[in-house]
């Protein structure tokens, strides 16, 4: 059995094109560029990482191409605990499209959603088309985090997800420690299907 | 950009993403399958989708302007460079809609009247009468009702009229103000900024208060607030009963422990305000616990795209009262409803159906006979007799013995798995459904384009359909098309099809149909009126499931549709909503008050064979139909399938992804399959902290049993 004391379901959107896939397998399995096709049957990359001498599984989602012709269903924000948006650097639609992803991030996805913006690709420097100033102060904005990573060079990849690991899990830690009027006991997981609801955070997450 | 390396070539095009169409779409992506979905709308679930109010108030535009646009005629030369020798095409219709009879009404003012100088919190409280609220809203409701056509000018119209409303609510407020209020509840300033503050922080997921939080608001707000004008602290009605104290009224709460139910009276532009919070289905369906919906989530591992909530309650309408319904062996043991003997009789009886079949020769001469007259024969009380029939057996007094009986024994089969009551509603609506399937069929290659359908199907020799033009004016070759039977054009609709029609109202309401506390999820049969057969199906929402926000409920009625469903929901309404049309209701009646209702009509074609008329391997499948449950589309998803695909597996699970584990960059495998580890860690989570759910949430052990009934 598997031993862990938070499990937080992180969810990517973007784009396609901005290297969502390559930072989930750069931080998940450390490869760059991930194998073609691979991605075909699988729902979502687990890594655990530990914070605080506590054992933190990450569940990172990605839009199984549906962000193509901008089709994400309501039900992949659901419940999140964390967002990552990405744009690629050297490509300035991606940015543009940012806040079309942010209106859909406040209509489906929780308000208490930690939210990253990533600009990817940071390795291609001479490509650069968004400065690195513009993206930080449209995720200041937005009341996001910012990074810029490079899933190629494997720079910050490492250090977003262990941020997103920590916060989550200080999250937790303080919900646990001041119980919360739930309206949303009775939910229903379905146990026979080995698919329990994401636990963890689910204090937070159930509110 | 993306349709310049769009495949044109596909094993497989669906159009619509009703549930059986995703359903089917995710079955054949899962074995493999080159799928591509098309939706013409710019939102997933065709007939079977969940807005919020801002995305309702579009479909309701959307369908008045598809009722009135007409079909440009279709010219296939347009498209016949795209065409091979001998093809030709069958265009499909792009405007027609299964919906009709779209009716939109608004039971409130436009925006809070400020009428009052807030000065004197106990003065203020003068305004929370019963009867003033009721007045202006009378006021409001006769002049805007609506229908669909004029949903543009409702704005205007209420701008004018908000002013007769401020006029008329200004003199019921000097009729009352002299009142004493004895039973209202003190509302401090406090309480209501904190209200305000959540509703301004929170979005539409956050149903719960912080406590800690909300009182922390509450005095910066009390600060920054004192220079304006606070209307909201009119707006409170008290109620009768009292249940436990929630959100801002904790802190009152502690000094009176009889905190009763406090009715809010709700403007749209408050509403709208909210518009986030909503989650109004167009067709809601409740999962048998044990139907076959939810054996294929549990089967597919999909259940992971999705959360539920037990129905908590079975009402019904007996003596001219709503009554909760005792259809759990512990809930027939609490039950004041019934006496002793009663009790006794119903255990029996609800026994006996479990093994009915067994039992032969105690029903055999009333088989086709009314199930009631078998009632009767039981010597069973009037009381346990309605209980039975109306709110278990889901029948009329019609229905025949046997299938009274198989009913009964479907809805026993089901309590117990998840909670005492046989159903399960999907958060966020049953709309979210289709969608999970769609998420399953993208996770195995499918490709998911909205706001794009097929302009026309192409047909080869052998009256085949090799392909599609979609409405880019792309030729997109395919083995088989599945498409919603309401998107298809008459030349292969059979004559029957559009016969058969349900009539659906949505109605937000200020309280719940039976008060007894806020996070009930309500099922209830009405008989049947005006020439229907089968029963009338009440659905109520509480914001616990996010359906609406908190101080209001969601209700659904539901029947077979004769006429417009106005019409045929009128006895409904009548019976479970004060009357709108009344100016001064009777201080008596508790009845909640419609605050918003939308009537619509949808084609109900799940009743005869789609396909009579269609090439072989283009298929039409059923919209969502009256029914009350997924049974029909489950089954014919299932059907269309194994006609695709004989012989292959419908949705085996899939590999779980946990299979691949990278731990500190070392690969470890983890053996499980996810099961037994997945609930145990369920179990420890709980322990770490989530033990207010503990008592309701779903224990794995409930669910390997049967029913609590056999």
């Amino acid at each position: 059995m598997e031993d862990y004391k938070y499990l937080f379901k992180v969810v990517l959107i973007g784009n396609a094109g901005v290297g969502k896939t390559c930072l989930v397998r750069r931080f998940t399995q450390g490869l760059f560029p991930p194998g073609q096709g691979a991605t075909i049957g699988v729902d979502f990359m687990i890594k655990t990482v530990e914070v605080d001498g506590d054992k933190v599984k990450l569940q990172i989602w990605d839009t199984a191409g549906q962000e193509r012709f901008r089709c994400i269903t309501q039900s992949y924000y659901r419940s999140a605990n964390a967002l990552i948006l990405v744009y690629d650097i050297t490509c300035q639609p991606t940015f543009d499209c940012l806040p079309n992803w942010i209106k859909e991030i406040d209509t489906y996805a929780s308000s208490k959603v930690l939210t990253y913006l990533v600009g990817n690709k940071s390795d291609r420097l001479l490509h650069r088309e968004i400065p690195a100033e513009i993206g930080e102060h449209f995720a200041k904005q937005h009341s996001m985090r910012y990074l810029e990573t490079s899933a190629k060079e494997a720079e910050n990849v490492d250090r977003l997800f262990t941020e997103i690991a920590v916060e989550l899990t200080k999250q937790a830690k303080e919900n646990f420690l001041r119980p919360r009027q739930d309206s949303t006991s009775g939910k229903v997981g379905m146990p026979n299907g080995g698919s329990s609801p994401v636990g963890g955070l689910s204090c937070c997450k159930l509110n | 950009m993306a349709d310049d390396d769009l495949p044109r070539e596909y094993d497989a095009i669906v159009l619509g993403t009703g549930l059986t169409e995703c359903v089917i779409a995710a079955a054949l992506a899962r074995i493999g399958f080159r799928v591509l979905h098309l939706d013409r709308n710019d939102y997933y679930s065709s007939e079977w989708a969940v807005f919020n109010f801002d995305g309702m108030q579009r479909w309701i535009k959307q369908e008045q302007t598809r009722a009135l646009e007409k079909e440009a005629p279709f010219s296939s030369e347009l498209y016949q460079e795209l065409l091979e020798d001998g093809e030709v095409l069958i265009p499909l219709p792009q405007h027609g809609t299964g919906t009709s009879n779209v009716v939109e009404k608004v039971f409130m003012k436009e925006a809070p009247a400020d009428i009052v100088e807030v000065e004197d919190k106990t003065s203020k409280l003068s305004l929370a009468s019963e009867a003033a609220p009721n007045i202006t809203s009378q006021e409001t409701t006769e002049s805007s009702e609506i229908d669909s056509q004029n949903v543009d000018n409702l704005l205007q119209d209420s701008d004018k009229r908000f002013e007769e409303s401020v006029v008329s609510e200004t003199v019921s407020q000097g009729d009352h103000s002299t009142q004493s209020q004895g039973k209202d509840q003190p509302l401090t300033e406090s309480e209501e900024q904190s209200e305000n503050a959540k509703i301004g922080q929170e979005k539409n997921e956050e149903n719960s208060v912080d406590v800690a939080e909300s009182t922390g608001k509450v005095e910066e707000q009390q600060k920054s607030d004192k220079t304006e004008p606070n209307y909201d602290n009119v707006e409170f009605v008290v109620q009768e009963s009292d249940h436990k104290a929630q959100g801002a009224g904790v802190k009152v709460a502690e000094k009176e422990p009889k905190k009763p139910d406090k009715v809010r009276e709700w403007t749209l532009s408050e509403l709208k305000k909210e518009w986030r919070r909503f989650n109004l289905d167009l067709a809601p369906k409740m999962l048998y616990s044990r139907g076959s919906l939810v054996e294929l989530l549990i089967s597919s591992d999909i259940a992971k795209y999705c959360e539920f909530k037990t129905v908590t309650r079975i009402l019904t309408h007996l003596n001219g009262k709503v009554e909760q319904v005792p259809c759990s062996r512990a809930d027939v043991f609490g039950s004041k409803a019934v006496t002793m003997v009663e009790k006794r009789m119903l255990m029996k009886f609800l026994t006996f159906c479990m093994e009915y079949e067994k039992h032969a020769e105690d029903y055999q001469e009333y088989q086709e006979k009314p199930y009631t007259e078998f009632l009767k024969s039981k010597k069973l009380s009037a009381t346990v007799q309605h209980y039975i029939c109306q709110a278990i057996a889901m029948s009329t007094d019609k229905t025949n013995t046997i299938e009274g009986l198989r009913r009964t024994k479907r809805f026993l089969q089901s309590i117990g798995r998840y909670g005492n009551t046989p159903f399960l509603w999907p958060l966020y609506g049953s709309g979210e459904l289709p969608q999970c399937f769609c998420r399953m069929c993208a996770v195995f290659g499918g490709t998911y384009i909205l706001r794009r359908t097929a302009r026309a199907l192409i047909m080869g020799k052998d009256n085949k359909c090799v392909g599609i033009i979609d409405t880019e004016g792309l030729r997109m070759k395919c083995n088989w098309v599945i498409m919603e039977g309401g998107l298809a054009s008459e030349a292969l609709l059979p004559e029957n099809s559009r016969n058969r029609k349900s009539s659906r109202g949505i109605y937000i309401t200020d309280k719940s149909l039976c008060t007894d506390d806020q996070d009930q999820i309500t099922l209830m049969h009405l008989p049947p009126a005006n020439g229907q057969t089968d029963p009338i199906t009440v659905m109520e929402l509480s914001p616990a499931t996010y359906a609406c926000p908190k101080g209001l409920h969601v209700v659904h009625l539901t029947c077979q549709g004769c006429n417009s469903a106005e019409e045929d929901l009128k006895p409904a309404e009548d019976l479970l909503f004060k009357p709108v049309e009344q100016v001064e209701p009777e201080p008596t009646d508790t009845r909640p008050r419609v605050l918003w209702s939308l009537h619509l009509n949808q084609m109900d074609n799940t009743g005869c064979d789609l396909n009579e008329k269609t090439p072989e391997n283009v298929v039409l499948v059923a919209g969502p139909g009256a029914s009350l449950d997924f049974e029909h589309s489950i089954l014919e998803a299932r059907q269309v399938f194994e006609k695709i695909c004989p012989g292959e597996e419908f949705l085996p699970k899939a590999p779980n992804p946990e299979d691949i584990i990278f731990d500190d960059g070392q690969e470890a495998a983890n053996g499980d399959s996810g099961f037994e580890a997945d609930v145990n860690d369920e179990g420890a989570d709980q322990e770490e902290g989530h033990s207010q759910d503990t008592d309701s949430e779903v224990d794995a052990g409930v669910a390997e049993e049967g029913s609590e009934w056999s």
